[in-house]
């Protein structure tokens, strides 16, 4: 079985889609950091949402397969996945030029068709160590409470030794960034601590 | 609406009535074509000469027996991994209100391997035509400059064969390929005289070629053609030759006299195709180590007609072959699974047209080509009162 790498299939500067090329079991997961390193910038962003579905909406996924499991529907049905698709929506949260990271809308939106890969450690340290990326995260109608504390939980784990100061870091961001709203702040510290 | 359906209700069940009294005539027929059918499995040789006799006479397909005795049934044997392929096509026939004659042919492919552990595709490709200058000004060769005798229906056969042909051959280094073709195993229009000369010539090539050489292919190769609810009576027209009975209502189809004799997922023995047409596309020489045979199915309610190349007769082949179908019907309520997904990814859907029709009239204009105007068209365009 060939690995899918998604591809850019709606773009736009704050929120991306993509999309495999079929149906994946374990896509990139909820508030996982990804990157699309064609044009001239590293569009950084964070998975705010999953969905898995035929991707001709007239031919509905028909509940067949009796006492099989999924895995074994699938193999004994070979058209199936190909029939389907897994697509990802994006929320931008930074872009990297050169040797500068700017938590930052990108100034354009990344290349439609282009690939989506998972942000390397590197990168997600350099876009997240302030905590300033979370100003895009907190103000985008896709993100929930449950995408804005998986993204803190995935992005600490890339700083390592460092995860504890970053969560603090991040921690003091989105204080800052909910001052008005304390019942969204407690909801989403409570996610991160989950 | 426009259909006054009040006005064709009523007389529905008088019709009906009337053809459910033709199929009840039709007993006799079945009982002779019964008893013929055993005649000709007592003395297989002997009957097969009496059909060559009758096809001198009336220039009708008839049916020849093989080796299998005419009259047995066979079950499918158990079903064993290997990859189905398949290609169907659509087209978009030249359309003489456009500024520009062309025509589309999309073809569909499919390759489902089952137990096996490579990967499936389904995918499509398209073709815009004519690539070349069209065929020559309207004469005796049926062609013309305006899209008539372009033969779109046969160059989109043939595409489908070349496409399945060749996809099952790459597909042979995974395992044992069974290649399903929807209609017919040749080309129909191959004899159109509608379909200018030197179109028919290429295509006939083409199809000489890719048939070379999937024979060429050894025997994990299964290949048929699938018409589902078929219409072709050469059985009964053989059966029709070699009985007595006169003067009785014969089945109408093959389909009709398979019927009562195949259970579900059994197949009739394999006849051979036979016929003395002058001209017509299964006596052309170019295609004579192509020979069409054939057997029928029942699928469900479905009595399928699948033709195979002589070729690809042998018992393991036809065995692999039946078993694959029974279990493609099965996936998908009664019609191959592999036939049904090459299809979807052919066909062309009326948006799909639409849009093209509007590309190819953009794209014109853009070069200063305009479409006649035309009443009639432009008054579908705009309806109203």
């Amino acid at each position: 079985m060939t690995i899918d790498t998604p591809r850019v299939v709606e773009a736009g500067l704050r929120a991306f889609a993509c999309a495999y090329e079929r149906y994946v079991e374990e896509p990139f997961r909820l508030g996982q950091l990804v990157a699309v390193r064609e044009g001239p910038w590293t569009v950084i962003g964070a998975v705010a949402d999953t969905a898995s579905g035929p991707d001709d909406p007239s031919r509905p996924l028909q509940a067949t397969g009796g006492e099989m499991s999924a895995a074994e529907v699938l193999a004994d049905n070979p058209h199936i996945r190909p029939l389907l698709r897994t697509r990802l929506t994006v929320v931008s949260c930074g872009y990297i030029e050169g040797e500068v990271a700017r938590a930052l809308l990108p100034p354009t939106p990344p290349p439609l068709l282009a690939r989506v890969e998972a942000a390397s450690e590197p990168e997600t340290v350099r876009i997240t160590g302030d905590g300033a990326f979370l100003a895009l995260l907190v103000g985008a109608p896709q993100c929930d409470d449950a995408v804005l504390a998986a993204t803190i939980r995935s992005a600490a784990a890339a700083h390592g030794a460092g995860a504890r100061e970053f969560t603090v870091v991040a921690g003091k961001e989105l204080a800052r960034l909910l001052k008005a709203d304390s019942a969204r702040l407690a909801s989403i510290i409570r996610g991160v601590a989950g | 609406m426009t259909l006054r359906i009040e006005q064709l209700t009523g007389k529905l069940p008088d019709l009906i009535s009337r053809y459910a009294a033709g199929l009840g005539a039709m007993d006799a027929g079945l009982q002779a074509a019964g008893e013929a059918l055993n005649d000709w499995a007592g003395d297989p040789a002997l009957g097969n000469q009496r059909v060559e006799d009758a096809m001198q006479h009336v220039p009708r397909p008839y049916a020849l027996a093989t080796d299998e005795a005419c009259q047995c049934v066979f079950t499918a044997p158990p079903f064993t991994p290997l990859t189905v392929v398949s290609a169907d096509g659509s087209s978009i026939e030249p359309d003489r209100f456009a500024p520009v004659q062309c025509y589309v042919i999309n073809i569909g492919r499919v390759a489902l391997p089952y137990r096996m552990s490579c990967n499936a595709l389904l995918d499509s490709h398209a073709e815009l035509g004519p690539e070349h200058e069209p065929p020559g000004d309207d004469d005796d060769r049926g062609g013309d400059t305006l899209g008539r005798g372009w033969g779109v229906n046969l160059l989109r056969d043939i595409a489908e064969l070349e496409a399945g042909g060749h996809l099952a051959r790459e597909r042979l280094a995974d395992g044992n390929v069974v290649l399903m073709l929807d209609g017919t195993l040749l080309p129909w229009d191959l004899d159109s005289r509608q379909v200018d000369e030197s179109v028919r010539k290429a295509v006939l090539a083409r199809t000489r070629d890719i048939l070379d050489l999937l024979s060429l292919s050894g025997d994990g190769l299964s290949v048929c053609a699938y018409v589902s609810g078929s219409r072709a009576s050469d059985v009964v027209t053989s059966l029709r030759a070699l009985s007595p009975a006169k003067g009785i209502a014969w089945p109408a189809s093959d389909g009709q006299l398979f019927a009562g004799l195949l259970g579900d997922g059994q197949r009739s023995a394999l006849f051979r195709a036979g016929s003395q047409r002058a001209g017509r596309v299964e006596t052309l020489n170019e295609l004579a180590a192509h020979e069409v045979w054939f057997f029928y199915l029942r699928a469900g309610g479905d009595i399928a007609r699948v033709e195979v190349p002589g070729w690809a007769s042998s018992a393991a082949r036809i065995g692999r072959l039946h078993a694959t179908l029974i279990d493609q019907c099965a996936r998908c309520n009664g019609y191959p699974r592999a036939l049904q997904e090459a299809h979807e990814q052919a066909v062309i859907s009326g948006a799909d047209r639409q849009q093209f029709s509007r590309l190819l009239e953009a794209e014109a204009a853009r070069q200063g080509l305009y479409g006649a105007a035309n009443g009639k068209q432009e008054s579908k365009r705009r309806r109203a009162v």
